[in-house]
């Protein structure tokens, strides 16, 4: 089987994908609506697939050469041009793609409702992904976990699915301790092989073990992406004063002085991010790194682009 | 310990400040929610161990900050022992502290005077002192004072004198001070007591027999009656009495300021006291300007130019430039830098003022370590006795940048003539020489009026000063009686001779005033004859002037250049007077008298009731002497014109310097003598205060200004049995109900020029002055081993010898934990960048 992406996505279209901030989205409206948004944005102009196949749509004529299959001669248009044509027919893309979405208390954060929170943000990223990849006719499915796994919607391609996949989404709610090892154990049982499985997480809890997990998913030819989701107040830490910091899964408790901590604690998260990524490179997971104060269709135009490159690399 | 400002120890809380901001900062964080709570428990874990010593280190080092800093400003003392004084504090003491008070003291440097710090380190002393010590105050100015009479425990009392206590405007001596502070250290124990403490104390000790070594170092500890080092603890008991003595001097140690040798011994006691120099401005930064000053002002009327017209001579002098002890710097380098400096003349501002009002602003230049004159001249307004002040722009010392000045400027004289011979030739005529003598050349004065006998009873007297009997034959009775009324009165008369003198009117209408009764008139040739064309022959017996008596204002100006001028003249007639005067007259001053062997008198002066009263026995005219033509001729005639009109006054000193006793010659009448002095201070002296010359010897002034002294008699006004003397010229009397009070005489009091020079002298100098050793002069400062010590003792000082340690120690540490402070805080914000 082979996949398709968005041609736009490969970089033929001149036209930037709309760098607007996840929170204005977050305004638009439902979620369909941004990720339809997101989506429009990111592959307007898009084509069809130009990869050619055997499909039941015809594409185009091509003259014969020495080692075509024979049996695409067009009989019709020999008899009408004395010459040799071969039918093409446009190629078929049968991604199945499921979105893993990690719903633990973490992910809520922050919670003061001023800025979109990384849970709010990984949904529409994902919508906005599984929008595309349904328009396409790929087949998209959801599931979520925290300290269990829940598959919300199988991955299906047939027409409104999108939308069970979109509803589901929207209605996530962070909350609870974060088991992604447990999950992805879980994920790998009942998985058909080759589907993309594309997780958002901010991996804070036990996240660098579950990386590891991601292994058992590749041994199945699965292809596994990794939105590594960090609000940009764990990237930065620009806390000033003495606080106290309050765990978001559980009841743990930090007092301390922000200002004293911050270097250590930025160091701690540079290694930490660090190590992520080179055990996700070990284990050929995709791994990308998003702060929730980039632009959603800026994300996921860089991860389409470098998808479309890596898969005409592969050709 | 103790403290100069024990209140400022509540900034102590203060200290707490950190701490409870830390405290706060502890118990209201602010929460916040965050999900990276591994990675931050991490992060705690790694930093936690140095946080909690950054932490710590950062509060002690702000506590600590703010504690030196109160605790400096507080001015702690600690009463710590110098080497080898120990053992003189085992026992309780006597302490006389010697607070110079001099003028200098008030120079000021960084904010305080000398005289401040003087007092804050003799509170620190008084601070110090323990229950047992006693203590007395001397304040050295130019006649010391004892402010407490016997050594007290009381500190209370001790810290009010120390409270009331004023620097003054005069000199000081204190040697005089030292030897009155050893003095008030006497012991009233008993004699077997000192006798035991003495001899215990002369057992152990050697070295403290002689006065001259009373003066002890560090080094060499007092053994003098202290009982722990006089003998060991068996005469503890016996010597208790006898307390180590110890004079302690707190001065800036100026050149003018030490006087002469100080006698340490102490009455009742073989030993003498110990001497401890403490110099007030050691440490202290001070202006290398050198001190200019205003030393004395010479006052000099112009009657070339006008008659109110006075020139100021005033003497400016920039004393030695360095106020630094001599040896920490170097001499050599110091006079370098002088010669160097001393060519670059410096600007000065100079003001004459009266009152509030600025006469004249000038400005001078002064070249560094010189003395200048300068010359200002004035043109007063009004005559008399004028007070004004002559001032520089200040500087350290300011009291000597001003000089007070009583400046008598002439009076002008309305003269009346009356013409004994009028003639209808002016050069014939009997007041031709003197009516020219009077007007030409003298623009101020008004001129003379000329009336004839006739006339004169149609004429108001009172309305003229003088009047002249120029050559006058008689008179009337009436005017007669008006001429001795208006003399009495105050008014002067002149009365000069003629041939037609009729001397029985004289003596008869005119012997109340008239200095003695006339006898006759001696001829030496006719009347007629041009003595001048009369031929060599009677020249010869012609009588010529002696010179005159020095101490008079008419005739002082002839003892110089002028005085061939006088004594050329020739006389050929002239009345006799009688020589011997009857009681009931007035003595007679002869100013004037003819060459020869009787000494006849040719010009003469008494005092007339409350008038002034001259006789010329000869004419003044050419009749009977060249006088009119010899160029003594005008200034006689109108210096005694304005003696009579008591507009020329007899030099005298109007000024006289704070702290030495100014004697005021009074009036035999004068019964009360009332003297006002700046700021509203009143003095009133009874006769019986003055001295056996029956002058006022006042010692009294304290600062400077202008001083105003009245004099009273005792009689009522009117009475002319016992006429009071007026004590100043043209005094207008003010008739009160307890007899005549008389215009005031004004003086200047001004600060002494000496304590000006701020030059300072080093503790060894000031120690070899006051106790008599030795100074090695020869010794080169620059290899000197040690700087002059800011205290050189004989024992331990209580409460302020480790003043200073201390508060350096205390800023040392501020410096410390403000850089520790800096480096923690700086590490902390270097890292959040």
């Amino acid at each position: 089987m082979t996949t398709s992406v968005p041609a736009s996505a490969s970089g033929s279209n001149d036209r930037k994908p709309a760098e607007v901030d996840a929170k204005i989205l977050t305004d638009l409206g439902n979620l369909a609506v941004r990720a339809r948004f997101i989506a429009d944005s990111v592959v307007t102009g898009m084509h069809r697939s130009r990869n050619k196949g055997t499909s039941v749509e015809f594409a185009e004529h091509k003259e014969y050469s020495p080692g075509d299959n024979v049996r695409q001669l067009d009989w019709r248009a020999f008899a009408r041009f004395d010459r040799d044509y071969i039918k093409q027919f446009e190629d078929e893309s049968n991604i199945r793609a499921l979105f893993v979405m990690d719903t633990s208390g973490s992910m809520g954060y922050p919670a003061d409702g001023q800025r979109v929170s990384k849970l709010s943000y990984s949904a529409t990223c994902a919508a906005a992904l599984a929008y595309v990849l349904a328009r396409q006719g790929d087949a998209v499915g959801l599931a979520t976990y925290a300290d269990v796994l829940a598959m919300r919607a199988p991955v299906k391609a047939r027409r409104g699915h999108l939308q069970e996949v979109l509803d589901h989404l929207e209605a996530l709610k962070a909350g609870g301790p974060s088991q992604l090892a447990s999950a992805l154990h879980a994920l790998t049982e009942g998985l058909p092989r080759k589907t993309m499985i594309i997780v958002f997480s901010d991996l804070l809890d036990g996240g660098l073990e579950a990386v590891n997990a991601f292994g058992r998913l590749r041994a199945r030819k699965n292809d596994v992406i990794l939105f590594h989701v960090l609000d940009p107040d764990e990237v930065d830490f620009p806390f000033e004063e003495q606080t106290a910091f309050v765990g978001m899964e559980n009841d743990a408790e930090l007092q301390v002085d922000a200002r004293e901590i911050r270097e250590a604690y930025l160091q701690e998260m540079e290694r930490f991010c660090h190590d992520v990524e080179v055990a996700c490179r070990a284990g050929r997971v995709d791994y990308r790194k998003v702060r929730t104060d980039m632009a959603p269709g800026r994300v996921l135009s860089e991860f389409l682009a470098e998808r479309a490159s890596m898969r005409s690399s592969v050709r | 310990m103790t403290f100069a400002q024990p209140l400022l120890l509540l900034g102590l809380l203060g200290a707490a400040a950190p701490i409870v901001i830390h405290l706060m900062n502890l118990r209201r964080p602010r929460r916040q929610p965050f999900a990276a709570m591994e990675l931050l428990e991490r992060s705690i874990q790694r930093v936690q161990r140095r946080w909690r010593l950054k932490r710590i280190l950062l509060l002690a080092a702000r506590v600590l900050l703010l504690a030196s800093l109160v605790l400096a400003a507080a001015g702690p003392t600690f009463e710590s022992l110098p080497s080898g004084a120990a053992s003189a504090n085992a026992g309780p003491k006597r302490v006389s502290i010697v607070v110079d008070a001099s003028l200098s003291m008030r120079a000021r440097a960084e904010g305080l005077s000398s005289f401040e710090r003087a007092l804050r380190e003799a509170r620190n002393i008084v601070h110090g002192l323990r229950p047992d010590d006693q203590a007395t105050i001397v304040v050295a100015r130019s006649k010391p004072r004892l402010l407490i009479e016997r050594p007290t425990s009381d500190r209370e009392a001790l810290l009010d004198v120390l409270r009331t206590l004023q620097a003054t405007y005069e000199p000081s001596d204190l040697g005089e001070a030292v030897t009155l502070a050893a003095a008030s250290l006497a012991e009233l124990s008993s004699p077997s007591s000192e006798s035991a403490a003495s001899s215990a104390s002369s057992a152990s000790s050697a070295s403290s027999a002689s006065p001259s070594s009373s003066l002890r170092l560090s080094s060499s500890p007092s053994s003098d009656g202290d009982p722990s080092s006089a003998g060991g603890r068996s005469e503890s008991g016996r010597a208790s009495t006898a307390r180590p003595a110890q004079v302690v001097v707190l001065s800036d140690f100026t050149e003018p300021a030490l006087g002469g040798p100080a006698d340490l011994s102490v009455p009742g006691r073989r030993t003498p006291a110990t001497l401890a120099l403490v110099d007030v401005l050691a440490g202290v930064e001070l202006p290398t300007e050198a001190n200019v000053a205003i030393t004395s002002i010479e006052t000099i009327t112009l009657p070339a130019r006008s008659a109110r017209t006075v020139e100021l001579k005033a003497r400016i002098r920039s004393f030695a430039k360095s106020e630094q002890h001599q040896g920490a710097r170097g001499e050599a380098e110091e006079r370098a830098r002088d010669a160097e400096e001393s060519t670059v003349p410096r600007p000065i501002d100079v003001t004459l003022r009266q009152g509030d009002r600025v006469l004249e602003a000038t400005s001078a230049e002064l070249v560094e370590g010189t003395t200048m004159e300068k010359v200002v001249h004035h043109t007063f307004s009004q005559s008399g006795l004028v007070p004004v002040e002559l001032a520089i722009e200040p500087d350290r010392l300011a009291e000597d940048d001003v000089r007070y000045v009583v400046v008598d400027v002439e009076r002008a004289v309305r003269t009346l003539i009356v013409d004994g011979a009028p003639s209808g030739v002016p050069k014939e005529d009997e007041i031709f020489y003197l009516d020219r003598a009077l007007t030409v050349g003298a623009p101020d004065h008004p001129p003379p009026a000329v009336v004839t006998v006739d006339d004169l009873s149609r004429l108001d007297l009172e309305v003229f000063d003088v009047v002249i009997l120029a050559g006058v034959p008689m008179l009337s009775p009436a005017d007669a009686k008006r001429i001795v009324a208006f003399v009495e009165r105050g008014g002067g008369l002149l009365v000069t001779s003629s041939l037609e003198m009729d001397l029985d009117f004289y003596n008869l209408e005119l012997a109340p005033i008239l200095p003695r009764r006339l006898r006759g008139i001696n001829v030496v040739r006719s009347s007629g004859v041009d003595p001048i064309a009369s031929g060599a022959a009677r020249a010869d017996r012609a009588l010529s002037f002696e010179k005159p008596d020095p101490g008079h204002p008419v005739t002082d100006v002839f003892l110089g250049e002028g005085l061939g001028g006088l004594v050329s003249t020739r006389t050929y007639g002239y009345v006799l007077l009688e020589p011997i005067a009857d009681a009931t007259r007035r003595p007679m001053t002869t100013l004037v008298r003819y060459a020869g062997d009787h000494e006849l008198p040719a010009l003469v002066v008494s005092e007339a009731g409350r008038g002034r009263v001259a006789f010329l026995t000869t004419s003044i005219d050419r009749e009977l002497t060249d006088l009119p033509i010899r160029p003594a001729f005008v200034p006689l005639v109108r210096r005694l014109l304005l003696f009579l009109g008591r507009a020329l006054s007899k030099p005298e000193s109007r000024a006289f310097l704070l702290g030495a006793s100014f004697p005021i010659h009074c009036p035999e009448q004068a019964s009360l003598v009332t003297i006002h002095g700046p700021a509203g201070a009143v003095w009133r002296f009874e006769r019986e205060a003055f001295n056996a010359v029956g002058d006022l010897e006042f010692s009294e002034a304290s600062v400077p200004g202008i001083y105003s002294v009245s004099v009273s008699s005792g009689v009522s006004a009117g009475s002319s049995s016992a006429p009071s003397t007026p004590t100043t010229p043209n005094s207008a009397s003010v008739p009160t109900q307890e007899g005549l009070e008389l215009q005031p005489l004004l003086f200047a009091g001004n600060v002494d020029p000496r304590e000006s020079n701020l030059r300072r002298m080093s503790l060894e100098e000031a120690q070899a002055i006051l106790v008599g050793s030795k100074v090695d002069r020869d010794r080169d400062p620059l290899n000197a081993s040690t700087p002059t010590p800011a205290i050189l003792w004989g024992m331990s000082l209580p409460g302020m010898n480790t003043s200073r340690t201390v508060t350096s120690t205390l800023l040392a540490i501020m410096l410390l934990c403000f850089g520790l402070e800096g480096l923690l805080a700086s590490s902390s914000s270097a890292k959040k960048r």
